[in-house]
């Protein structure tokens, strides 16, 4: 059955991971636009860090021993370029401060933490996803690979996941007279999850669009699987809140013993 | 039994959970009462099951979503990261270091064959025509370079300078070896590049300075630290090398799986050049440049080439092995 969500799978970028324990979960991907946010807040503690040790080593070793302060500083130059990823990752469970900000983390591709290995390698081959400049390398492999890993992480076998807070939701605000649609006379099609998803979030944002752009998404939500003579009649968005309503609650689904 | 039933009737369990969850989250497990823990493994399961018929049921729907993010955040408590001990250290340096070298050992003799080379042949090219050099290697480093090497180092430096030198060689010399590793990643070009330019670079300044006629305070200078420096180069720009070969050929598997495989083998070779790298710029700068008489120097820097490869060819030999991953 072709629905009004089928293009939707491709802008949702979700990978399903089978754990060592055989449970099924699924994650979201963060994109390139929230992984390069995080990448600045780390730059920006970065350049703190290294700013402020700097002012204090400069002043504690003074114009007695300035070299000395100048090695110190290389060194910790080196240890923020090269270490502060791969160190802060691995002991943070995946996080950075910039990546836990952005609600990001590492996982491996297997949904585990990463172990120091995968770290040192997917942040190492930084130097590579910097190359030419300004990560063009990594951007355009992510860009290219399904799952919006760059070069890093398919080395080392590692993926940056968004983990999302949700709340379940009751039912969104419908429109009224919804038992008028007599649906049980119309052939409605099975609908998937991905579908009912859709037609939920639809009426969640209902009060952003005018009064006509909603008809006309909802119009275009029905198009080719809904009864044609059923939308002329009751209107696309009673229609498509009734299978809402009618989905949500059919009694066939949710079944099995509860414990 | 409809959602609405599913969901109430199931939801306390859900906010326990979820109650449970930020209290790991904030103390870890280590910190929480034997009676928790308990009532948190119980209520994972049901949880996972309570997933997979959402899932079953009405995939996409909001329940398996807000499931989901639970299970995968109590998932993520069972599978903390391993934390860092010190045995594991030694038994890094001791036995997996080494063995993992071995076991890309022809990588390692084409990354040396690849330094080498181009070094041996900029050093003999140089010695022929010094001025050759000026086009190998920038001009007004290596005028500094030379004026340095003139002067010996019967007095040595002071120890801050030391300090700034070492910083330097860690900030510069590990920074190199590094893109050696991981501009392999371009099919092993880089790792090629890199090798090459820094063999000739070396070689080229070498010739130049000895014919110069400072050899002696430069090879004394150079032995100690390069024991580990050039070898951890090497070993660095192998395991590029090998990252680039398995692109190039990977065998049955696919170029992914097939480096998937091999990605902890190659971690434990750069982490191990990196430590070795560590040394090499303490050496680098304390003792190197320090005032001690060069044949003291090349003493040293002799036993320091030879542990180097006697370390790298023998430790771990006696430990039981896993056998390597299968690549074709």
């Amino acid at each position: 059955m072709a629905t009004a969500t089928d293009h939707v799978e491709n802008v949702e970028c979700r990978v399903a991971v089978e754990t060592p324990e055989q449970i099924q979960l699924s994650f979201n991907l963060a994109g390139i636009s929230s992984r390069m946010m995080a990448y600045l807040i780390d730059i920006v503690i970065r350049g703190t860090v290294v700013f402020v040790i700097g002012l204090f080593v400069m002043t504690a070793t003074g114009l007695a021993a300035p070299e000395l302060g100048m090695g110190l500083m290389l060194v910790i130059i080196f240890v923020m370029e090269w270490a502060y990823h791969t160190v802060i990752e691995w002991a943070w469970n995946g996080y950075t401060p910039g990546k836990r900000a952005l609600g990001l983390r590492v996982v491996r591709t297997n949904g585990v933490a990463v172990d120091l290995m995968r770290s040192a390698i997917r942040n190492l081959l930084r130097a590579a996803d910097i190359f030419p400049f300004a990560y063009a390398t990594g951007v355009l492999v992510m860009y290219f690979t399904k799952t919006e890993r760059r070069l890093g992480d398919l080395v080392a076998d590692t993926m940056v996941i968004r983990e999302d807070r949700i709340f379940l939701r009751d039912l969104p605000p419908l429109p009224s007279g919804l038992d008028e649609v007599p649906l049980a006379r119309y052939s409605i099609p099975r609908l998937r999850g991905r579908d009912i998803a859709l037609i939920d979030e639809f009426f969640r944002r209902h009060h952003y669009f005018t009064h006509d752009r909603a008809s006309e998404l909802a119009e275009i939500l029905t198009e080719a699987w809904l009864d044609r003579q059923v939308v002329a009649r009751f209107g696309p968005e009673k229609v498509l809140a009734a299978v809402l309503v009618h989905a949500r609650e059919r009694r066939t689904s949710w079944s099995g013993a509860s414990r | 039994m409809t959602r609405q039933h599913f969901i109430s009737d199931r939801r306390a369990r859900w906010r326990r959970l979820e109650e449970i969850l930020i209290h790991l989250e904030r103390r870890g497990a280590k910190h929480v009462d034997d009676g928790l823990l308990d009532e948190f493994v119980a209520l994972y399961r049901t949880t996972c099951s309570d997933l997979a018929r959402a899932r079953t049921d009405a995939a996409g729907d909001d329940v398996e979503e807000f499931l989901n993010v639970i299970v995968a955040r109590a998932h993520k408590q069972f599978h903390p990261p391993d934390p860092p001990k010190l045995r594991r250290v030694a038994q890094f340096l001791l036995v997996e270091f080494p063995v993992s070298v071995r076991r890309i050992g022809r990588y390692v003799l084409a990354a040396a064959l690849l330094f080498v080379l181009p070094l041996a042949l900029a050093a003999l090219a140089v010695a022929d025509k010094p001025e050759l050099a000026y086009h190998l290697s920038p001009p007004e480093q290596l005028d500094l370079l030379t004026e340095a090497y003139a002067k010996g180092h019967e007095t040595g430096r002071g120890e801050s300078e030391d300090s700034l030198m070492t910083g330097y060689y860690i900030n510069n010399n590990i920074g190199i070896a590094f893109k050696c590793f991981a501009t392999g990643a371009f099919f092993g070009l880089g790792s090629v590049f890199f090798l090459i330019i820094n063999g000739v670079i070396g070689g080229a300044v070498g010739a130049f300075i000895a014919t110069a006629g400072h050899g002696v305070n430069f090879f004394s200078f150079i032995v100690g630290h390069g024991a580990f420096e050039l070898t951890a180069i090497v070993l660095a720009g192998a395991a590029g090398l090998r990252m680039g070969g398995l692109l190039i050929n990977p065998g049955r598997l696919s170029r992914l799986g097939a480096l998937r495989l091999e990605t902890p083998e190659l971690a434990k070779v750069i982490l191990g050049a990196a430590a070795m790298l560590l040394v090499a710029a303490l050496i680098e700068g304390f003792w190197s440049p320090s005032g001690a008489p060069p044949s003291y120097k090349f003493i040293l820097g002799a036993a320091l080439w030879a542990f180097v490869i006697f370390y790298l060819t023998f430790a771990g030999r006696s430990h039981p092995q896993p056998s390597p991953p299968e690549h074709r």
